[in-house]
């Protein structure tokens, strides 16, 4: 079976080999991550300047554990990765369905726990403008990343992607990967720097 | 009746009911959440955000998305069913490039059309110095209801007085304009740079597809926002005025929001058209000049655009959950609004105007019968012009209140613009110069718009001299100035490429005469315009008023420019007239018009569904006109139909 | 279409994996000590963000892989 990206011969428009469209994919798929990390950086900027060198007063353990899930999540796609580039389609979805759980453990962390217990809400001062928001527009993305995970999960299992083709992991693991590096900022721009207001 | 068979119809259906099921959505939560149901921005924004989504479902720019999710084969052949009439294809979802570009054009020009009428609504007040038009009675004519607050929708201080609805129909004009001119360079992209680099299509049809369906939701939230109270911050909806506004202004952020998903898109798919689809030979040195200004025009939209994508959702979010980032009062800053804002918006007036110096450049050669002069600078220029952009934003900003130190870098670093866009007359000049001018009405227009242009730019560095600066910021000038580099950088060039290109777009010719008394129509009436609005910033003049004092004398001069304004919009019907009529009856164009190198005359007109029959192989460079036997591209390399070009 | 239900395993398979649990390790210490040095000694905000970014690269560089983007042939297993 083929991925459904992959063309399958006939003269179109776009009739490039899958070796092309990858090329082509992949170049889309960068620019787009570059792209949506001018979103971040301008909440990292909008969080220096209306914080400054102070933080929200937020529940460190729990910040530690919300970070270390999505970090071991990457870890656990970029394995699945590795085993779908190898043939080993079991071993694949095995480390997907790891990946996709601590994700939506993630999710419910900052969301349902960090969301409820924060001792401020997003109307209260800066604090809560800047908090939320990095949060939120974090979450939204965590969150568009497990139904892409989801997909290629269900695509895993049905056969579709082989050891030759299977672009639709790697894009799901990069945009996995980014979600990650744009947490190691905001962790830091959260939870780290600065003194406690 | 086939247009309700057409993806256009199902989409405006799909949006009216998702607005409804959006709109009882939130009603349902507030409920949950111990609040009453009605209240009425955030219940009518979540019916908005939803009635977007469910266009874009309703049109069908996810279904193959949706079949891939689902693991299904989707096909790549563009197949034209021929028992639908041609039309059709224009209004629902088509991966043909010529297509799309086709309709980017089209809502361009009806977004034109709107900013232009909200424009000569505002330019008739402004021709006495008193509220005398604008007020109670037109009021009443045009919206149907008195001022003040009236209906459910509409709930308290819904457009209460007239200077209120002179301040949205100005700032429906700026921002609705900027729309139209982002589709427009959407148009000139999506048309032209496939077929220029010798590709046949895009390299991501579908995403293609999609970036011009979110317009439609998005112009259509745009527009709205006179429904719901309008708006009165100007386009650029500084806070905390922004946060005060009624309704209409979230109309006016969602809206350029999806706009702005579209200038995203659209630009990824650009750069890796231009980066991976050019034809066989064709180095970047040797790519037909637009391509290049294409190119810059993208990695500016693909980048600074999230930035305004983010702020206006800060907005929206502090209007709806009153966080509070740009409110003083409350720790917020309004002055990061400015910052994140310009370091979009400055850019974006490069965005406006880079294709628009690519077009220029494009048709110089074509018609003088010469070589570009300096093609290597050309093209860095437009790339200089790019990377200068991001460093320039603060200098709308001189009487902001920020630092007043941080004036001084960005006062330099917006006058070194100056470099690049000088290299870019230079090479125009070097072009003209000895060549065998021919004055059909495109090359009018190129030769129109360079002058306008340069107007543009010599009134650009006293703007960005903090000294004058502190004078001239807020009064007509500023307008006169930014009018002119949009008149020059877009308005002159698109109407320039759109009666060039017209022949290939229908295989038939325009009225020449129409042409060229839309060009002596428009040209003199615009330099009237611009020079009158700089005199009268020069005089004080202050811009965004609805009323001035009758005896400041500007009264003359206000009239004067209101005449001018009406012709321009009438020199615009002439060219609509123009167009649709030769669209339909035109006499057949022949196949290369104007003896152009380029590949994409080399074809057919209109160009055939897959433009190039088989790859092409550039040999020369692109516009050595009057050298002999030195082809630009040979359209039959030996190995026949050869491998696929990469 | 070569549907191989348990693939042997390869040294590149090994030696890819192994990269990925060394990064991970490389991960793990590092937000612990910024997590340690972020508690005890807040206004060192600029460092953490430095080791961040420390971090960041190896996730671009090893999971991401950025470097496939740069390279013209294609990736033959």
């Amino acid at each position: 079976m083929t991925e459904p990206q992959a063309s399958s011969g006939h003269h179109a428009p776009a009739g490039a080999s899958y070796a092309t469209r990858l090329a082509r994919n992949r170049l889309g798929l960068w620019l787009f991550v570059v792209s949506d990390a001018f979103v971040f950086v301008g909440l990292f900027i909008a969080r220096m300047v209306l914080l400054g060198p102070n933080r929200p007063e937020l529940l460190q353990g729990l910040g530690l554990a919300v970070t270390a899930m999505l970090l071991v999540s990457s870890f656990f796609m970029n394995r699945a990765e590795v085993e779908m580039a190898h043939g080993n389609r079991p071993a694949f979805l095995r480390n997907i369905m790891v990946t996709l759980v601590l994700g939506t453990i993630f999710l419910v962390g900052v969301v349902g726990v960090e969301w409820q217990l924060a001792p401020f809400g997003p109307s209260d001062g800066a604090e809560g403008a800047v908090f939320y928001s990095m949060t939120g527009f974090h979450a939204f993305h965590v969150f568009t990343g497990l139904i892409l995970l989801f997909v290629v999960w269900n695509n895993g299992r049905r056969g579709l992607y082989t050891a030759e083709q299977h672009w639709g992991v790697e894009a799901a693991a990069i945009y996995w990967h980014f979600i990650d590096v744009v947490w190691m900022f905001f962790y830091v721009g959260l939870y780290l720097m600065g003194t406690p207001a | 009746m086939r247009f309700f068979s057409t993806g256009l119809f199902r989409g405006l259906v799909a949006q009216v009911a998702g607005s409804v099921v959006g709109m009882a959505f939130v009603m349902a939560a507030r409920v949950l959440m111990g609040e009453p149901a009605w209240s009425r921005e955030p219940v009518i924004v979540g019916g908005m955000i939803i009635g977007a989504l469910a266009f874009l479902v309703g049109v069908g720019s996810f279904n193959d998305w949706f079949k891939w999710a689902r693991g299904k084969q989707v096909s790549d052949e563009i197949t034209v069913d021929p028992n639908k009439p041609s039309w059709m294809r224009y209004f629902s979802v088509d991966y043909d490039h010529k297509v799309i570009g086709i309709q980017y054009g089209v809502v361009s020009m009806l977004l034109l059309l709107f900013g232009g009428t909200f424009a000569m609504f505002f330019r008739t007040e402004l021709a006495t110095a008193g509220i005398d038009f604008l007020n109670n009675e037109i009021f009443k004519v045009l919206l149907g209801y008195e001022p003040g607050p009236v209906g459910l929708l509409s709930g308290g201080a819904m457009m209460p007085n007239p200077e209120h609805f002179f301040n949205s129909l100005m700032s429906l004009h700026g921002i609705v304009m900027i729309a139209g001119i982002l589709l427009g360079v959407g148009a000139m992209s999506n048309y032209l740079v496939p077929m220029l680099i010798g590709a046949n299509d895009m390299a991501f049809p579908r995403l293609n597809s999609f970036a011009f369906w979110v317009n439609v939701p998005g112009a259509l939230i745009l527009l709205s926002s006179l429904l719901f109270g309008g708006f009165d911050t100007g386009w650029v909806g500084y806070p905390p005025l922004a946060l005060r506004a009624p309704l209409g202004m979230q109309m006016f952020l969602f809206g350029v929001y999806l706009i702005g998903i579209s200038s995203i898109a659209g630009a990824i798919n650009v750069i890796v058209t231009i980066l991976t689809m050019r034809a066989k030979g064709m180095t970047m040195m040797k790519m037909p000049i637009f391509a290049w200004a294409a190119l810059a025009t993208a990695v500016l939209q693909f980048s600074a655009t999230q930035l305004i994508g983010l702020t206006f959702q800060l907005v929206m979010l502090e209007r709806l959950l009153g966080m509070p980032f740009f409110d003083a009062t409350a720790g917020g800053d309004p002055i990061l609004y400015q910052h994140l804002f310009w370091f979009y918006s400055h850019p974006a007036v490069y965005v406006f105007i880079l294709p628009g110096l690519g077009i220029i450049s494009e048709l110089l050669p074509v018609f003088a019968r010469k070589p570009l002069y300096g093609y290597k600078w050309v093209a860095f220029s437009s790339f200089g012009i790019a990377l200068i952009s991001f460093f320039v934003w603060a200098h709308h900003m001189f009487v902001s209140g920020m630092s007043p130190y941080l004036r001084i870098p960005f006062m330099y670093s917006t006058l070194l613009v100056a470099v690049p866009t000088g290299v870019k007359f230079f090479s125009w000049a070097g072009t003209l110069w000895q060549g065998k001018i021919k004055l059909a009405t495109p090359m009018l227009f190129v030769l129109g718009s360079i002058i306008i242009f340069l107007l543009g730019g010599v009134t650009g560095p006293p703007a960005a001299t903090i000294s004058t600066d502190l004078h001239i910021h807020d009064t007509y000038f500023v307008v006169g100035h930014f009018h002119d580099t949009m008149f020059g950088g877009f308005i002159f060039p698109i109407i320039a490429a759109i009666y060039y290109w017209f022949p290939k777009m229908t295989g038939r010719m325009y009225s020449e005469r129409l042409g060229k008394w839309h060009f002596w129509l428009m040209f003199p009436a615009f330099m009237l315009l611009s020079n009158g609005m700089l005199l009268l910033g020069l005089q004080g003049m202050r811009r965004r008023v609805v009323a001035y004092d009758a005896d400041l004398g500007f009264g003359p001069l206000h009239v004067a420019l209101t005449i001018a304004g009406f012709v321009i919009f009438f020199s615009m019907i002439l060219f609509a007239i123009n167009i649709i009529r030769s669209a339909r009856k035109g006499p057949e164009a022949k196949d290369n018009v104007w003896d152009s190198r380029s590949p994409e005359w080399q074809i057919a007109s209109p160009a055939p569904l897959h433009n190039y029959a088989q790859p092409f192989e550039v040999v020369g460079e692109p516009y050595d006109y009057g050298l002999q036997n030195s082809p630009y591209v040979n359209m039959t390399p030996a190995g026949g139909s050869a491998t696929a070009s990469h | 279409m070569q549907n191989k239900p348990v693939a042997p395993v390869s040294s590149p398979h090994k030696y890819e994996l192994r990269t990925g649990v060394w990064v991970m390790l490389l991960l793990a210490v590092l937000t612990f000590g910024e997590f340690i040095v972020g508690v005890i000694a807040p206004p060192w905000g600029g460092a953490l963000l430095l080791v961040a970014a420390f971090k960041a690269f190896f996730v671009v560089k090893d999971y991401m892989h950025i470097g496939r983007l740069f390279s013209t042939e294609e990736e033959k297993h």
